[in-house]
């Protein structure tokens, strides 16, 4: 019996995709956010609150990802302020750096300043697949189990932002902000977090300065 | 459910292996899985047993070795193993620690 060493990674096929795609952005310094969560913890309505708030100052491309449907990608269409692309992966759980790539071929990145990719909604394979983003935002919402750090570690500890939404929603069930928060930095202790609600607008201002401040952080950089 | 895209990939990449460096039949596949890789090993281990049903693996086996997550704090550089994925120091309580080990998930090596 011989033995033969590979030691190779299984994804680095969709690696090699995502260091062209973070070359060629980072070559355009265009800053690009990986949206991940749950299924319904709102990132479609953050993203509808942040085109309508930031669509007519910064330049953003937004490629929306969903297993069935273009509705998401509709609606951010709708919402106005950026070129929409959406990615429909007919069952596939996650989105893979060859898809984005793909849709990145359809969009002029010369007149980009800003790239979100909204990935399905789903806590676990996203987090295996590298997309060539500069973070991952992960999206939380309080109705749902405030222990959800603990049960997808791999996604909070991969990400650099929470956002807590539906904080309107507090005390409607027993989801709790300092339990939650306390789960997700034992996890990550440097994460960067934001308490929003995309129906009143509470809390997202902070956020609106943070992505500002992103986009000319990179364009200095 | 992403094991069965993980598994036809490890198919592939055997597969290129074996072309490159000629090899004969493919005993066992040896990979490795890290704690914090959100692949799972039993997930991982059907979708293979599946896959391989008819194919040129009909009879290698999938041999999977977990890997704990390891971290090592920054304050005290106390290297721990930690049975639950939490990124505090055991030792000295300090939240400044480093993955060493636990993301991987990686094609270690075949046997012929």
């Amino acid at each position: 019996m011989d033995t033969i060493a590979i030691e190779k990674k299984i994804l680095s096929g969709n690696d090699i995709i995502a260091s062209e795609i973070r070359s060629e952005l980072q070559a355009r310094l265009i800053p690009c956010l990986n949206l991940v969560s749950s299924p319904g913890s709102g990132k479609t309505s953050l993203l509808e609150k942040t085109l309508a708030e930031l669509g007519s100052k910064i330049a953003i491309a937004l490629i929306a990802g969903d297993v069935q449907t273009e509705n998401d990608a509709k609606r951010l269409e709708k919402a106005g302020g950026a070129i929409v692309r959406p990615i429909v992966t007919h069952g596939t759980c996650h989105l893979e750096a060859e898809m984005v790539q793909k849709a990145l071929r359809d969009i002029d990145l010369k007149a980009v300043q800003l790239l979100i990719i909204e990935n399905v909604g789903n806590l676990v394979c996203p987090s295996s697949y590298d997309l060539g983003e500069d973070m991952k935002v992960v999206v939380i919402s309080t109705t749902e189990g405030d222990d959800k750090p603990l049960k997808y570690p791999g996604m909070f500890r991969r990400s650099k932002v929470m956002i807590i939404n539906k904080i309107d929603l507090l005390g409607q069930s027993d989801f709790s902000l300092e339990t939650v928060k306390k789960n997700a930095l034992s996890i990550n202790p440097e994460l960067q977090i934001f308490e929003v609600s995309c129906r009143t607008g509470k809390g997202l201002s902070l956020w609106y300065d943070f992505i500002q401040k992103l986009v000319e952080t990179k364009k200095a950089s | 459910m992403h094991e069965a895209s993980i598994a036809q990939t490890i198919c592939d990449e055997v597969v290129a292996a074996k072309k490159e460096r000629k090899l004969s039949a493919i005993r066992e596949i040896i990979i490795r899985i890290g704690a914090l890789s959100d692949v799972d090993p039993e997930s991982l281990r059907f979708a293979f047993d599946q896959l391989k049903k008819g194919t040129e693996f009909s009879k290698t086996n999938l041999v999977i070795t977990l890997v704990p997550i390891e971290i090592r704090c920054d304050s005290c550089k106390t290297v721990s193993t930690m049975p639950e994925p939490r990124f505090v120091c055991p030792d000295c309580a300090s939240t400044k620690v480093k993955m060493l080990k636990g993301e991987e998930l990686t094609i270690n090596s075949i046997t012929t």
